[in-house]
């Protein structure tokens, strides 16, 4: 951990700025803003700009509650608060350096781009993780007695029902935690499409069967794609976060259980979302060499900032109910 | 005969189907679900009763063709009547496949 002052003068030096990278054996910056001491003002200026260069995650630590030091962190990618998260997020940084600097980098523009630049971003960089080899490293080490090859399945996972304006979306899959499947993109793709094209549905009503509204992409389809280039291309055909962002206006999303991955980054871009009480959110894409990729990181810095974001996609941590309530990562709490 | 512009909306006069035009020829066509004339929304739906020969039902979400492909529909509410064009029926128009991009 380093001081400001410290971080600012290498910044500044000669060939300094190389330094800060995870291929020099630094893959993250920790910068301790626990004390008050002020930045002299010729380095402050290059300091808030040098912090959004940064070839690796910058992280603020600010221990103790409330906060006190948060409007000093503003330019940092994430805030760590006790040493269990600063712990958990240095981990990640090291474990998988370069889909971290992935992440924070796609933060830094897509809480400022528009919701559809901001997912081509997302794909983009998704894409090029597949293509890395903190992805392969953890395809690899998977036990192959985990994983069911996507059989076709008879049914729908997802059940569309009209009633007047009212368009009910029911997540059909208990069995599998609801996961999202490539054959469920295309039942929401589909039901999204009708919503789309029939301004007569005045309310969409989101939700799931089962103990979890969804646990995430589904595994056993992970390492199947095509190759990068043409996943980028197929998320760009097919996108069911940019139909979802279409029509947030009218969607209502109820969630209970585990809300992973998917499972929370398409239900954040709804107008409104009402969690059960045993409702939890975790984004666990960077701790497999990826990013979020179902919209999360446009979604979830519109509700939560891109520092509290990335605390997530870092840190992998379970999000409960009421502090997602305190966050607004969520509208409103249910029984 | 009717005919059609793409995004009117027409609904069954014997069932609860609901279509919206995707794609409509350029000539008339008689587009019928549940055996009977559909209409456009808003109008009097005129009633009788659902032809047991076409009840196969529409699927919300689903698009439905003739087979020259110059006419196509897109299911905005499901009903027990199917579709049909000139006495012919319409077929489900599947969605082109992609594979899982993960």
């Amino acid at each position: 951990m380093v001081s400001p002052v410290e971080v600012a003068n290498q910044w500044m030096s000669r060939g300094g700025r190389e330094a800060f990278s995870p291929l020099f054996g630094q893959p993250c910056l920790v910068v301790d803003l626990s004390n008050e001491i002020a930045l002299p003002e010729t380095l402050a200026a290059c300091w808030t700009a040098g912090l959004r260069e940064l070839a690796c995650p910058s992280i603020a630590w600010c221990p103790g509650p409330g906060g006190r030091d948060r409007h000093r962190a503003s330019g940092f990618d994430v805030v760590a608060s006790d040493g269990a998260e600063l712990e958990a997020i240095v981990e990640t940084c090291v474990a998988q350096p370069l889909a971290s600097l992935a992440l924070v980098q796609l933060l830094r523009r897509t809480e400022e781009s528009s919701i559809h630049a901001g997912l081509e971003s997302e794909s983009l960089v998704y894409s090029m993780l597949q293509a890395g080899p903190g992805f392969s490293n953890w395809l690899s080490a998977r036990d192959p007695e985990s994983l069911h090859r996507p059989e076709a399945r008879p049914g729908s996972p997802l059940r569309v029902e009209r009633s007047g304006a009212v368009l009910e979306l029911v997540l059909d899959r208990p069995e599998k935690r609801n996961a999202f499947s490539a054959q469920l993109r295309d039942a929401l793709a589909e039901a999204l499409d009708v919503v789309l094209a029939d301004s007569g549905i005045s309310e969409v009503r989101w939700r799931a069967e089962g103990p979890a509204f969804c646990a995430g992409g589904d595994l056993d389809e992970f390492g199947t794609l095509p190759d990068p280039a043409t996943a980028h291309a197929i998320r760009s055909t097919r996108n069911v976060a940019r139909l979802v962002a279409a029509c947030a206006e009218r969607l209502r999303v109820e969630v209970q259980g585990a809300c992973v991955g998917a499972g929370v980054e398409l239900p954040a871009f709804a107008a409104r979302v009402v969690a059960r009480h045993d409702a939890f959110f975790a984004l666990p894409e960077v701790a497999m060499g990826l990013v979020p990729g179902a919209g999360g990181t446009v979604s979830l810095p519109r509700r939560i900032g891109r520092q509290r974001t990335a605390w997530m996609a870092l840190t992998g941590a379970k999000v409960d109910a009421k502090t997602a309530l305190q966050w607004r990562l969520v509208d409103e709490l249910s029984d | 005969m009717p005919q059609f512009k793409p995004g009117t909306r027409l609904k069954s006069a014997v069932c609860n189907s609901e279509v919206m035009v995707v794609l409509a020829p350029a000539t008339e066509v008689e587009l019928t679900c549940g055996g009977a004339a559909m209409v456009e929304m808003g109008s009097d739906a005129g009633g009788g009763d659902l032809d047991p020969a076409h009840s196969d039902g529409t699927q919300i979400g689903k698009r439905y063709t003739n087979e020259a492909g110059d006419l196509e529909v897109l299911c905005t509410k499901p009903g027990d009547g199917s579709l049909a064009a000139d006495g012919t029926a319409l077929q489900v128009k599947g969605a082109k496949p992609l594979p899982s991009s993960d």
